[in-house]
């Protein structure tokens, strides 16, 4: 399923002496399978924009296409849109609610009044997707570490079988191991079942390691638009709009300056580790 | 004096499980034996993955959470004793992880007024404390505003405003940053190092970031409710493997360094930021 915006604009409190352009006339799309990042500071419109991907709020101008169809032409279909876009929001584990781990992910398909056996399989495969073990099904989801409820939380929404799946902020506010947990069930939920991720982080490192794509967002408009490589070489455009590039980054950024021939667009810790060894061991001229 | 000492600090508690066989109790050991001393004007660190009691750890400072076993003393003061806790709070303030759990007021000088006011200070010393704490966090113009319609890094600011407004000589941040974005990281950690630098305040930060714990004069860490390892940054952020297998990181910076020295290449253990990579890779390139 793609995902096709056209001229997107959402004016808050419109009208009003509070009235805030938070998206500017925004155009964008996202094909099937791929794996976007979506970065941008506090207010620079990226909420807003995942909100109007699932039809929580509608636009004030421009029109969102699913497959080629506008989401709000037919206001019956907008639950089956929510369906196949699935949204896991900020902390999405103060949502958890159920008695079992087993019954809150199993809470949406059974609303969707599927089969009994389909509910069945499609909470064992969400559950086995985020890596949370059979013996935690018929635990509390209170009783768990606070990467696990998040995982379990992300499971309520894979429960669904939705055809994209929208993370925002999903590893704030966890530890190292928490973090790198819910990388990899990113990373496997993409892989394993082909589905279009969007992932929404202020963690530059955590998008340098996953994503096929990055969008910056910038005072409601689409600052950037390219791969990790694109985007991160441009350090000094990210600073001024509040954001950073991954800490290796810089250290090319610097040599470069400092007159050595490195590349640009190396991002990531392993490439790091490839290039500078590289780098040291070449006898200078 | 010491501004906090711990001797055998110990903290239990029980924690129902249910069973097959009805509810079970299982004693649960947050702090096991802790011993440590933090000098006044200090800036800590404190380091732990989730649950290994770092949070515990810095509930006991504020007197919120009372040793099972052991001793702990905030300037002098024991945290057992029941008539010291306004003084005990007065002196250590605490700033949590989430701003809005923190702000009570419907307008920004009045929740910085508010713990001054429970104090019972004179009106004239409060207007004048508030003043200052506004001008220390670099927030005068907010002062009128509603802490609704701050970002996230402001909120966290001012929420550090309501706590030098107590002129504490202490302040422990419980993870300041973990709800921020890098432009309101930045403004927090600016706003701990000038109180540490300027106001001689002495900082405990608890963080999961390990760019910001590289700025602290000694960083602590806990693991299962034991002090594991203490030292200065650079001698606790070079034993890369050891701070993995408790569930941390190290700044990039610092392991790519490590996978050079591993490879043979003579780059110092101890490389933390940026600037320093930069240095040595230099260095190295001058004399080959």
């Amino acid at each position: 399923m793609s995902i096709k915006i056209n001229h997107l604009t959402h004016i808050y409190n419109s009208g009003t002496a509070f009235e805030k352009k938070a998206l500017d006339d925004v155009s964008l799309e996202i094909r099937k399978g791929e794996f976007v990042g979506l970065i941008g500071h506090t207010g620079s419109g990226k909420s807003t924009l995942i909100q109007h991907l699932n039809g929580i709020i509608p636009p004030t101008q421009g029109e969102i296409l699913l497959d080629g169809e506008n989401i709000h032409k037919d206001k019956a279909k907008l639950k089956e849109v929510r369906r196949r876009i699935g949204l896991a929001f900020q902390y999405p584990e103060y949502q958890l609610f159920e008695m079992t781990v087993y019954k809150d992910v199993a809470f949406g398909p059974t609303n969707m009044q599927l089969p009994k056996e389909e509910i069945h399989a499609n909470v064992v495969s969400a559950l086995e997707t985020v890596g949370i073990a059979p013996e935690l099904y018929e635990k509390s989801p209170f009783e768990l570490s606070g990467g696990q409820k998040r995982r379990v939380a992300i499971a309520g929404v894979l429960a669904m079988n939705p055809e994209v799946l929208i993370l925002d902020e999903p590893t704030a506010g966890l530890d190292p191991k928490g973090r790198d947990e819910i990388l990899q069930a990113i990373k496997r939920l993409h892989e394993e079942r082909g589905i279009t991720v969007i992932l929404v982080s202020h963690s530059m490192e955590d998008v340098a390691k996953l994503v096929d794509r990055i969008i910056v967002m910038h005072d409601g408009k689409i600052a950037m638009l390219g791969t990790p490589k694109e985007v991160f070489c441009h350090v000094k455009d990210l600073e001024s709009m509040g954001l950073a590039a991954p800490q290796v980054s810089y250290v090319f950024t610097a040599l470069k300056e400092k007159g050595y021939e490195v590349p640009l667009d190396v991002y990531t810790v392993e490439e790091a580790k490839k290039v500078l060894l590289n780098f040291v061991k070449q006898v200078s001229v | 004096m010491k501004m906090v000492k711990a001797e055998g600090l110990t903290y239990e508690y029980i924690k129902m499980l249910e069973t097959d066989h009805g509810t079970e109790e299982e004693k649960v050991s947050a702090l096991k034996a802790v011993n440590l001393e933090i000098e006044k004007g200090e800036f800590v660190v404190v380091l732990g993955h989730n649950g290994s009691g770092k949070s515990t750890f810095a509930k006991h400072i504020n007197a919120l959470l009372e040793p099972t076993k052991g001793t702990l003393w905030i300037k002098g003061m024991n945290t057992k004793n029941g008539e010291l806790v306004w003084d005990i709070r007065q002196t250590a303030g605490m700033v949590f992880q989430n701003p809005d759990n923190q702000l009570v007021a419907t307008v920004v000088e009045e929740d910085i007024a508010f713990g001054p006011e429970n104090m019972g200070i004179a009106p004239a010393e409060i207007r004048r404390r508030v003043d200052e704490a506004l001008a220390t966090v670099r927030m005068q113009k907010y002062a009128t505003h509603s802490p609704s319609k701050l970002s996230g890094g402001q909120k966290q600011r001012i929420a550090i405003a309501g706590v030098l407004a107590m002129k504490p000589d202490c302040i422990v941040l419980d993870e300041p940053t973990a709800m921020l974005d890098p432009v309101g990281r930045k403004e927090v950690m600016e706003t701990i190092e000038r109180l540490n630098k300027d106001e001689g305040i002495t900082i405990i930060l608890i963080t999961h970031y390990m760019d910001e714990a590289v700025r602290g004069d000694r960083v602590y860490v806990i693991d299962d409710g034991e002090v594991v390892m203490q030292g200065r940054p650079k001698e606790i952020f070079s034993q890369v493997e050891r701070l993995q297998q408790y569930g941390l990181d190290v700044p990039q910076v610092t392991e790519v360094a490590h996978f050079l020295r591993m490879e043979g290449i003579d780059i110092p253990p101890d490389i933390l930021t940026v600037e320093e990579m930069v240095g040595a890779l230099c260095q190295l390139k001058l004399t080959t």
